[in-house]
């Protein structure tokens, strides 16, 4: 009954136009309740017809959000422009200082917030000019101005619905509209998601940053030894390893039970995303010298409850100051510091531009987290092998264009168990390698970049693998990759365990000191005995 | 018109080697032991030992060595005369016991190999199976014979010289496989007893990977990086594989000791009698060199002759050298005054051997079970998940049979790891560094590609020396990390009261699909294995063991002295130390 009345409603607040719509789009969703519109005021151009079929797809779309959500959402879309989901400012401008193409600033974003990103030259000769064209076809599929890649768990929309609307890990919309149905690109439903869901976060955050971490995933390696036919179909493009997860997805919460409002919050002049947080871990929990926020925590009955999204009720586990761990000598350490379980551990990024239609070369090594590229350069193969000459190209996600050429990437080795400490704020934090070496051949075959170091850096972040029991203490105690002195002064490529100076005034790595203190026995060696044995 | 110039080239070329070859055919008779070598003048002698002069060349190659004409001459001539197929007409002229010797050894027989893959994927009962290489075939088929008839059994003293691609080709061809150098193409190869470690090690780079790891080399995760010129790393296996530096073992950074330095005749080519495993082969362990007893060499004796044929290694009657565990005298290891010096077989340049201190580190009787490598490896190749992949549609070749066969057989892994090498008990009762070898999750394709079989899994594990020595490992880093103990990477707690364990893996093996048990997991809590190993014996550690080391995993940290007073009666302290709780710890804060 509830259905149908709002069907009438639908039909009677609507024009004309609006049946001819249903007409063929029968049965589809009505979006919710506070969104009852006819089709056209939201579909449709003000200076356009719907009987042409002039229809926008996708209102949300930052071309046309304005137009459409402007009318009620004006501050949000303003908001939501210059957040860092939109501007990319955080991932563009980091790396393009690494490259060396810019001061550490500000200054361009991948929208029109800030400068937009410019384009490489068409023959960049050194890192700093080829950085753009890097970040444009490797990294900058995932913000929510451009569709992702076409790949299972890739496909999102773009604007308000790359969140708010659940697209299914094939893309396949699977409502009631039967003009719609099975068709691949498009929202599981015609629903809107007041809280995105898990699922629409992680079509972006996966792989090898904060996200499918929170579900214990740990993409694997990229060679064809590792493809193994045991386990689970590809997702975002690769094969997972399944660590421990986080306890708080264990519990049921999802992302936005902590990253709420401020994921869409204007942060134009931040380029740090780590700083762009709203939320610590303290706010539910306590602290030092801390209690938890009452805007996310209630107090009933001498209790600390936290209510979910989803509507579930849980008691908040506090900070507990008597025990050993928690004892006043870690009051600079990071709650993630020592809760996490692992995290991620990149050691060496050797990118590769190869212009030239070589695919042989990589032939292992066709899948790297890139369903796209990955179908490409299979097909790309094997018509070569028949005779058939392909160019290699892949997409520029800011222009939209083809490009010539394909961005290839590699380690050097990768490690869930080692976590090296950086200090943020003035608290210690688990630091991730990004230690970039480019070369770049065109192609004739001419090697114009060969193989060069980039600045490179160890930046602090937060792993989501949190665990009740922290790690042990010789995870960092004592132990000479946390430390920064890596594991061995032998070995060639050993030396990428020795991290790189931070980025931000406000980061560094561990000075002479902190290291003996961690380096020393005799002092932790008291603290050790009494939480081992806990008299 | 346009190829006619070198249509044109080409023919002239063709006459004039045709010219050349003619004139070569008119050949006379050369003086020497046969007439092989009126045609063959250029040969050089093969080694000091085997020279052409006296012994001609059909004394190897047989043919007939009395007629002029080639067609007769040639007839019978065999081209690698030590193949094991007929070196007993040819080698085994003068050598007929070492033959004898090397057909029953393990790297003919293969039968380590053979007996552990067919226990651990449960085809036998025992790894003690007598079952080799010549007797596979009277074997009932299955399919780890068919695994291991396609994937192994490229690596073996009756594999033919030449047959196969790239560095499969030069393996094989018995005696040749390791006493043949090919320094010249153009040239007859070499004999030698000087084996240069390529020999070794174009075969063992594979399984527990020693002949790497030695020389500071990991087989990587297969990025090839660090790209070079525009191409993938130059740091290169064979079969498309890539490595990066890790350490590498003492010997070889401080001393570059070439393999033969350390494994003698006798632990490589065997004791005439066949043997289960490589442990009962090999002979030589690091106290024969580092806390030797020796022997005087008497005249006309074995290890004289060795010298002599070293050419490089001084060594006379009377002289004092190191007797390995199995009686053979190290010719090379010889005390000269106070000093034990070792001659480097490659050149004979001296290195003086330091010995194993008497110091309370190696005297402790608490580590008088530890096996040196257990200490002193420094990190050991770990290949976590052997993923075997059999497509019965596709066709493989059988390297015993040399037949294309059905059934193609594809290796894949999970994870790969080098640090913290784990530790459990070896066959012979020491603790020493174990490894994955091989985990094996098996799937079976059928002919029109579904998937058949899936994920029958025999985790395998085994325990042998990385050849990575180094600096002992800290305590810390076997009594307190839960990797080394067995229980891989996780969250280890000891419930004191109740004398439990409790372990929670890292690695979440029911969500990868992967079984019940994580892969780096060899141990429950209640110490019982979870994974199998390649011997009878040899195990993880067990619940007495695990708690015998992981009762003074908090003390280590600061009595990180074997000669502190602690330890004289460990236990006693243990429990004065509980009573008390900690109170006369000199470190404890209460």
């Amino acid at each position: 009954m509830f259905w149908l009345t709002i069907l009438i409603t639908v039909l009677l607040s609507s024009s004309s136009l609006a049946g001819d719509c249903l007409s063929c789009h029968k049965g589809i969703e009505t979006i919710d309740k506070t969104h009852n519109f006819s089709c056209e005021s939201c579909h449709v151009l003000p200076d356009k017809e719907a009987s042409k079929h002039e229809v926008i797809e996708n209102p949300s779309d930052p071309k046309y959000v304005s137009t459409f959500c402007g009318k009620c959402h004006q501050r949000e879309i303003k908001e939501v422009k210059n957040s860092l989901h939109s501007t990319c400012s955080g991932i563009i401008n980091q790396t393009r200082y690494l490259f060396g193409a810019q001061t550490l600033s500000p200054l361009y974003s991948a929208n029109e917030a800030l400068k937009k990103i410019p384009e490489s030259p068409e023959k960049p000769s050194s890192n700093k000019e080829i950085v753009d064209d890097f970040l444009r076809r490797a990294c900058l599929k995932c913000h929510i101005n451009v569709k992702g890649e076409k790949g299972r768990g890739l496909y999102h929309s773009t604007g308000c619905c790359a969140c708010h609307m659940e697209t299914d890990n094939d893309g396949i919309y699977k409502g009631k509209d039967s003009t719609m149905l099975g068709k691949v690109g498009y929202p599981k439903y015609h629903k809107f998601m007041k809280h995105p869901s898990d699922k629409s976060c992680l079509h972006c955050h996966n792989k090898r940053a904060v996200g499918t971490d929170y579900y214990g995933m740990y993409p694997h390696d990229y060679s064809h030894e590792y493809r193994s036919p045991v386990g689970e179909e590809k997702i975002y493009g690769i094969d997972f390893h399944h660590l421990t997860s986080d306890i708080h997805q264990k519990l049921g919460l999802s992302c936005v039970d902590c990253h709420r409002r401020e994921i869409m919050k204007n942060n134009k002049d931040t380029m740090d995303e780590l700083t762009a947080v709203g939320i610590s871990c303290e706010d539910c929990h306590g602290g030092y010298n801390k209690k938890p926020n009452k805007k996310y925590v209630k107090i009933i009955n001498k209790k600390y409850i936290y209510t979910s999204v989803k509507g579930k009720r849980y008691t908040l586990h506090l900070f507990n100051k008597d025990i050993v761990p928690h004892y006043a000598f870690h009051k600079d350490v990071s709650c993630s510091a020592c809760h996490s379980a692992w995290n991620y551990g990149d050691y060496g990024f050797y990118i590769f531009r190869d212009d030239t239609d070589n695919y042989t070369m990589w032939k292992n090594l066709f899948t790297s987290g890139d369903p796209e590229i990955e179908t490409f350069l299979k097909n790309a193969w094997e018509n070569q092998k028949k005779g058939i000459k392909v160019k290699p190209m892949s997409k520029d996600y800011i222009s939209g264009r083809m490009e010539k050429g394909i961005w290839h990437h590699g380690f050097m080795f990768r490690r869930w168990e080692w976590g090296i400490l950086v200090k943020h704020n003035g608290k210690y934090l688990i630091g991730r390698p990004f230690q970039y070496v480019v070369t770049y051949k065109d192609e004739n075959k001419k090697v114009v970049i060969n193989n060069e170091n980039t600045k490179w850096t160890t930046m602090p972040y937060i792993p989501h693998t949190t665990t009740l029991k922290g790690r042990d203490c010789l995870s960092c105690h004592l132990n000479s990759v946390a430390s920064g002195n890596g594991l061995w002064k032998e070995g060639k490529e050993m030396k990428l365990l020795i991290p790189s100076k931070p980025l931000f005034n406000y980061n560094r790595l561990l000075t002479k000191q902190e290291k003996q203190k961690l380096l020393n026995k005799e002092e932790f060696g008291k603290y050790y005995l009494l939480y081992k044995f806990k008299f | 018109m346009k190829y006619a110039k070198y249509i044109l080239t080409i023919v002239i070329v063709i006459l004039i080697l045709l010219a050349f070859i003619i004139q070569k055919k008119r050949t006379h008779y050369v003086r020497g032991k046969d007439m092989c070598i009126s045609c063959h003048k250029e040969e050089r002698d093969v080694s000091k030992s085997h020279p052409k002069s006296i012994m001609g060349c059909s004394t190897c190659h047989l043919g007939n060595p009395y007629v002029l004409n080639k067609k007769e001459a040639c007839r019978g001539v065999i081209k690698h005369p030590s193949d094991l197929s007929v070196c007993e007409e040819t080698c085994g002229d003068c050598h007929k016991d070492l033959i004898e010797d090397v057909k029953n050894s393990l790297m003919a027989t293969n039968r380590g190999i053979i007996s552990s893959l067919l226990y651990q994927w449960g085809f036998s009962p025992s790894p003690d199976k007598e079952i080799d290489i010549d007797t596979l075939k009277n074997e009932k088929k299955n399919i780890a014979i068919d695994h291991f008839n396609k994937m192994c059994a490229s690596c073996h003293l009756w594999k033919k010289l030449g047959i196969g691609k790239g560095e499969i080709g030069t393996r094989g061809g018995g005696c040749a496989d390791c006493h043949l150098i090919n320094d010249d193409r153009k040239k007859h190869p070499l004999l030698t007893t000087r084996i240069p470690s390529e020999n070794c090690t174009k075969c063992h780079n594979r399984s527990d990977r020693t002949g790497l790891s030695y020389f500071g080399k990991f087989e990587s995760e297969g990025y090839g990086t660090p790209y070079e010129n525009g191409h993938l790393s130059s740091n290169r296996l064979s079969g498309g594989r890539f490595f990066y530096h890790l350490p590498s073992d003492i010997h070889w950074s401080k001393a570059k000791m070439d393999c033969i330095d350390c494994h003698t005749m006798k632990g490589v080519m065997g004791w005439g009698s066949r043997k289960n495993h490589l442990e009962a082969q090999e002979e030589i362990q690091c106290k024969d060199c580092h806390s030797p007893h020796f022997q005087e060499v008497e005249k006309d004796t074995l290890p004289l002759t060795l010298s002599f044929l070293n050419e490089k290694v001084p060594l006379k009657a009377g002289d004092m050298v190191a007797v390995a565990s199995r009686g053979s005298l190290l010719y090379n290891v010889k005390k000269v005054k106070d000093k034990v010096i070792l001659y480097r077989k490659r050149d004979g340049k001296p290195i003086e051997i330091k010995l194993m201190k008497k110091n309370a580190y190696h005297t402790a009787s608490y580590h008088k079970n530890l096996s040196c490598s257990a200490c002193h490896s420094r990190w050991i190749p770990q290949c976590y998940g052997c993923h075997e992949v059999l497509f019965k549609g596709s066709k493989q070749k059988n390297w015993l049979t040399q037949k294309i066969e059905e059934g193609r057989w594809v290796e894949l892994r999970s994870y790969l790891r080098f640090a913290y090498p784990q530790l459990g008990v070896g066959e012979n009762g020491k603790i020493m560094p174990i490894a994955p070898g091989c985990q094996t999750y098996l799937s079976v394709f059928d002919k029109d590609y579904n998937l058949k079989q899936k994920n029958i899994i025999h985790l395998g594990i085994a325990a042998f020396d990385p050849h990575t020595t180094g600096k002992s490992r800290p305590c810390i880093e076997c009594h307190s990390y839960p990797k080394t103990l067995g229980f891989g990477e996780g969250s280890l707690s000891f419930d004191f009261k109740n004398n439990t364990f409790n372990f929670r893996p890292l690695y979440d093996a029911k969500k990868s699909h992967l079984g019940n048990v994580a892969l780096d997991q060899m141990v429950d809590e209640e110490g019982k294995p979870l994974q199998i190993t390649s011997r009878l014996h040899a195990r993880p550690l067990n619940k007495k063991e695990l708690l015998r080391m992981w009762k003074p995993s908090a003390c280590v940290v600061c009595h990180d002295r074997y000669d502190d007073k602690i330890y004289k009666d460990f236990d006693r302290s243990f429990k004065m130390f509980i009573r008390e709780k900690g109170k006369r710890c000199s470190g404890s804060p209460y």
